[in-house]
């Protein structure tokens, strides 16, 4: 029997159906082409897309727990754990400043929340400066001056951004937990015994003025090894000074973060990831450092 | 038959090519040196007045001789954080950098007003801030090699624009800035 085939006005059915498949695809084609030279479509856009996409995915949901740091806290370095913060009423949440003196893997993508930080104030000089000049913070949670140390902290004449003293600010904030790094510009002139009886001074100021706030206390951040051998800020004092906070901390109640640790390299000098070129200020790599390593400090049950 | 199908298929890939150029209208386009602001879209578009070179280009020409380490760029609606008393919603284009890591006083700020008087007004509240940096950055032991950026630093209004400099080489800045402007 012969095969009857399916003709239309005398062309083959799927003769048609094949022309109908090439002209779609070279319409696809032409209007890819078109959008790519006009710049609606950029081969990064796709690239990017997926990036954002897994970023949004590990950042919304994902517990601290579960979020893996480069590092896993180690308790053997401190000799005793830090200090537990006077007040532990806060629901569910425990402190853990246990410090980790592993090497800084050279790159590390650290993420967190900046949610987490909504009611927190962080208090410091030029370093902390870059939270809200590279805009990780708004200018609200952020206390920073130029040259900040802790004696200057609690001067009337010469502590105030905006009008106000960091204890002005506390008091009207009222902020849920407050990060305190200040000592590296008075290393050069205040001395360390000095700076940390004055550091002390000033937590205690922020305590009356903000009874109920978390007050952490960080490590001042290494130097490079050319910026400390520059005389100013050697890696020396620093680490000696940074003792000295921490066998300050546990006796009047706050927590010591210990910062430091997180941005050394193997050497123990600032590492070049994360160092500014004048070997003391931080990359926005550092900054993202420091948050993440915060919001794993406190823990949440 | 053969030709009839060769026909159809060069007809349709004319008449795809044709609809899909069709629509590459030439429009004047208004964001070609991406002015940071959209008010300077509004500005120029429809305008018969002159035509100003966008403040981005204008910086990016300065940043090109005398970059700023770890420059930030600060959108106009962030200004008032930096400048007090500053009118934002007079200003139709600005391009403003900080050294955002604060290792060194460097800033570059270029801003065009909708009027000549706005400008003027708004020298004050900048010359503030100028003031307020050199200040800080004296009392601050690290940035002492840094100062010799104030030595002629400079707020200067010309028209309807208002620049503002703090560079490692602010005459040569200003030298671009001028001929960017005039």
């Amino acid at each position: 029997m012969a095969a009857k085939k399916n003709k239309i006005d005398g062309i083959s059915l799927s003769i048609v159906i094949l022309n109908i498949l090439i002209v779609m695809v070279l319409l696809t084609l032409v209007v890819l082409i078109y959008l790519y030279f006009t710049g609606k479509l950029e081969p990064t856009d796709v690239a990017n897309m997926d990036q954002k996409a897994s970023e949004g995915a590990a950042m919304s949901t994902t517990p601290i727990s579960t979020v893996i740091p480069e590092t896993e806290p180690d308790t053997s370095d401190t000799g005793e754990a830090d200090t537990t913060p006077e007040e532990t009423g806060e629901p569910g949440e425990t402190e853990d400043t246990t410090s980790d003196n592993s090497t800084v893997p050279a790159v590390e993508t650290d993420e967190y929340d900046e949610a987490f930080f909504e009611n927190d104030l962080f208090i410091g000089d030029s370093i902390y400066t870059g939270l809200t000049g590279y805009e990780f913070l708004p200018d609200k949670n952020v206390f920073a001056k130029m040259g900040l140390t802790p004696e200057s902290g609690r001067s009337e004449e010469n502590g105030k951004v905006d009008g106000v003293t960091a204890v002005a600010k506390a008091k009207k904030m009222k902020p849920k937990r407050i990060f305190i790094m200040l000592g590296t510009n008075g290393l050069a002139y205040l001395g360390n015994t000095y700076m940390t009886e004055q550091m002390k001074l000033f937590i205690e100021d922020l305590k009356e003025a903000s009874p109920e706030s978390y007050i952490y206390v960080v490590a001042i951040p290494p130097v490079t090894k050319e910026h400390a051998s520059q005389g100013k800020q050697p890696i020396v004092m620093v680490n000696g000074y940074n003792k000295l906070l921490r066998s300050m901390c546990e006796p009047i109640g706050v927590v010591f973060l210990d910062l430091c640790s997180k941005l050394q390299d193997s050497s123990g000098y600032f590492d070049a990831n994360y160092a500014e070129a004048d070997g003391l200020h931080f990359k926005p790599a550092a900054y993202k450092r420091m948050l993440s390593f915060f919001q794993k400090s406190i823990k949440l049950n | 038959m053969k030709k009839r199908i060769l026909a159809a298929m060069i007809a349709s890939a004319l008449m795809i090519s044709a609809a899909a150029c069709g629509n590459n209208e030439k429009k004047p386009d208004a964001t070609t040196a991406a002015p940071k602001t959209s008010a300077a879209d509004n500005a120029n578009s429809g305008s018969t007045e002159k035509t100003y070179k966008p403040a981005a280009d204008i910086a990016a020409a300065v940043l090109a001789e005398m970059p700023i380490n770890s420059a930030k760029d600060k959108d106009r609606e962030k200004l008032e954080d930096y400048f007090d008393g500053l009118d934002i919603n007079t200003i139709v284009d600005s391009q403003f950098y900080i050294c955002a890591s604060g290792s060194s006083p460097d800033e570059l700020g270029i801003f065009r007003f909708d009027s000549e008087a706005s400008a003027k007004a708004a020298v004050t509240s900048i010359m503030d801030r100028l003031i307020e940096r050199k200040k800080t950055c004296e009392d601050y032991p690290i940035m002492k090699e840094e100062m010799y950026k104030f030595d002629d630093a400079a707020v200067v209004q010309e028209g309807v624009w208002v620049y503002y400099i703090v560079t490692s080489n602010n005459a040569k800045a200003e030298e671009i800035i001028k001929g960017a402007i005039g």
